[in-house]
């Protein structure tokens, strides 16, 4: 099992390696965000931005369930397995938190300033 | 209640810290297991096998001096052939970069073939004539394509006529494709090999016939088509749940299926394939002759010419014939020649050929020339783990996996291996080469 996680992490680590530039981008603005949010703004609502946050995060997980087959190539009809639907709900729920941390230090910000 | 200043400032340099502290680890812990020698090893062949083998040797040992020979310069994802063949991919995807770019700093690349291999002498002798000594040797040969097997084939046709072939090349994957996709516009008759012989990717000549079935019936066209399946083994796979498996799948989906006929002679022109039929290895002195609009060839396989010719090759058992090379299957070390190890396809065992085969013997190699360098005695085992993605249709495939014995190996225990998944699907398509690229690298 442990071997079975290295090498998930080696082959997102391959994958993510042409663009690993921006990915750096986007996480050195996201580190700003939260930066800002946590040093500049001692008055971030951080419990007020997080239905927000949790709201775009589900937007993105539902959107990635429903476009994953087909941005794979496959379909909906090729799910057969538990471990299929269990694959593609799990992808779903990465991109929707991804989504919702993403967002919150920016709009916990956000909601300091209105 | 807002986090104090000082907490705040933790939580940041915390963030910070950690990688940091994981790189020092990771550098620390690899600094302290390499092994001190001079040894100079040879590695031949710089395909998947013998790369991982020189990136996990270079981590392993300080000091060594290793040579890489292969004329090869461009590398190639042959697993990414059938995905090509079958339209899914471009040829470029299946096409990677320059061997160089995979091979770990400061080892040899000697731009040439194996001609000779001469292991009483630890020596090998290039094409070019340079004799090469070693303290120890890695076979990553690969074999060796023997289209000339079959009377009037020629490798250049590939591509026109009807004729084509997904082993040869990417650029023969890709113009299977071209051919494909103008055959199931009209439709026909459909003729698809396989050969009595072990090959690498067993799986290919079957995934290339459920994707020709699958692409006619996107376009609506198969029942235009008569497509049969000729394989010269005595089973649709070598694993039988999977040959009765795909049998069913080939009879639900009226592909017929012939065994034990080896397709013997081709004549290109006139678009006809000639099948012996063998009995047990014999030939039964029955010749058909079947006219074809579309035939996809799968030659026999063996070893290089250099290995089969050499004192490394199997002289007697079932690997004899293909002059395959001898090694325990266990530990990948040779039997009679104890500082040669063998990687991939050029193994004499049972099954293995395929690159998921690299990805678990690469560490037992590895690790057991490490320990021959300081005369300690092979500690692991090695089961034959061989995995294949078998595409059913475009969006499934069945994710085979097996050891030595053909016993079924699962890596997850959630996913039924008789059954289509999207996840098979998926990693073939997308995840695969990433991870070959990890196993390149020594790094899985």
């Amino acid at each position: 099992m442990l071997y079975n996680l290295w090498l998930g992490l080696n082959i997102v680590f391959v994958m993510l390696l042409p663009v690993l530039w921006l990915i750096g981008l986007v996480a050195l603005a996201w580190c700003a965000t939260l930066v800002l949010a946590l040093l500049r703004a001692p008055k971030a609502q951080w419990r007020k931005a997080l239905p927000t946050s949790g709201l775009i995060g589900l937007a993105g997980m539902v959107l990635t369930f429903v476009l994953l087959p087909t941005l794979v190539g496959s379909s909906f009809a090729d799910l057969n397995q538990f471990a299929d639907w269990l694959f593609a709900i799990g992808v779903a729920v990465g991109v929707g938190v991804a989504f919702l941390v993403a967002t919150w230090p920016s709009l916990s910000y956000l909601k300091k300033a209105a | 209640m807002q986090p104090s200043p000082l907490g705040r400032r933790r939580l940041l340099a915390g963030f910070a810290a950690t990688p940091l502290a994981a790189a020092l680890a990771g550098a620390s812990a690899s600094a302290q297991a390499r092994v001190r020698t001079q040894a100079h090893i040879v590695i031949a062949g710089s395909g998947a096998g013998g790369i991982a083998i020189a990136n996990r040797l270079a981590r392993g040992l300080e000091g060594a001096r290793i040579t890489i020979i292969d004329g090869r310069e461009q590398h190639l994802y042959q697993p990414g052939w059938t995905l090509v063949a079958g339209g899914i991919w471009p040829m470029e995807r299946a096409v990677m970069q320059h061997n160089s770019r995979y091979h770990p700093r400061g080892i040899e690349w000697v731009k040439d073939y194996v001609a000779e291999f001469d292991p009483t002498a630890n020596t090998v002798v290039t094409r070019g004539g340079q004799r090469i000594r070693y303290d120890f040797l890695v076979v990553a040969t690969g074999l060796q394509l023997n289209y000339k097997a079959i009377a009037g084939m020629d490798e250049a046709a590939l591509g026109q006529n009807g004729l084509t072939s997904v082993y040869a090349s990417p650029q023969a994957a890709a113009s299977t494709w071209k051919l494909m996709d103008a055959f199931r516009r009209t439709g026909g008759r459909a003729v698809m090999t396989a050969p009595h012989t072990p090959m690498k990717c067993a799986g290919a000549p079957v995934k290339v016939t459920f994707l020709l079935d699958d692409r006619m019936r996107e376009v609506g066209t198969r029942e235009r088509a008569e497509i049969s399946y000729h394989t010269g083994g005595a089973a649709l796979f070598g694993v039988d749940v999977y040959h009765q498996d795909i049998g069913r799948r080939f009879e639900r989906l009226g592909i017929a299926h012939h065994l034990q006929q080896r397709l013997t002679g081709i004549d290109i022109g006139a678009r006809r394939a000639t099948f012996s039929t063998f009995n047990a290895g014999q030939p039964t002195g029955e010749v058909n002759t079947v006219d074809y609009d579309f035939i996809h060839v799968v030659p026999p396989m063996s070893a290089p010419d250099a290995v089969r010719n050499s004192d490394l090759s199997w002289k007697e058992g079932p690997f004899a014939g293909g002059g395959w090379l001898e090694v325990n299957r266990e530990t990948l070390q040779h039997r009679r020649f104890p500082n040669v190890f063998g990687i991939g396809d050029i193994n004499g065992t049972p099954r293995g050929k395929t690159a998921a085969t690299v990805k678990g013997g690469a560490p037992i190699v590895a690790g057991h020339l490490i320990r021959a360098i300081q005369n300690q005695a092979p500690d692991q085992k090695f089961n034959g783990y061989t995995s294949c993605p078998l595409i059913t249709r475009v969006g499934s495939a069945l994710l085979v996996e097996f050891d030595h014995d053909g016993n079924l190996v699962p890596t997850l225990p959630l996913i039924d291996p008789l059954q289509d998944s999207f996840f098979a699907w998926t990693m073939k398509v997308h995840l695969l080469k990433p991870a070959y690229v990890a196993v390149l690298r020594g790094r899985a």
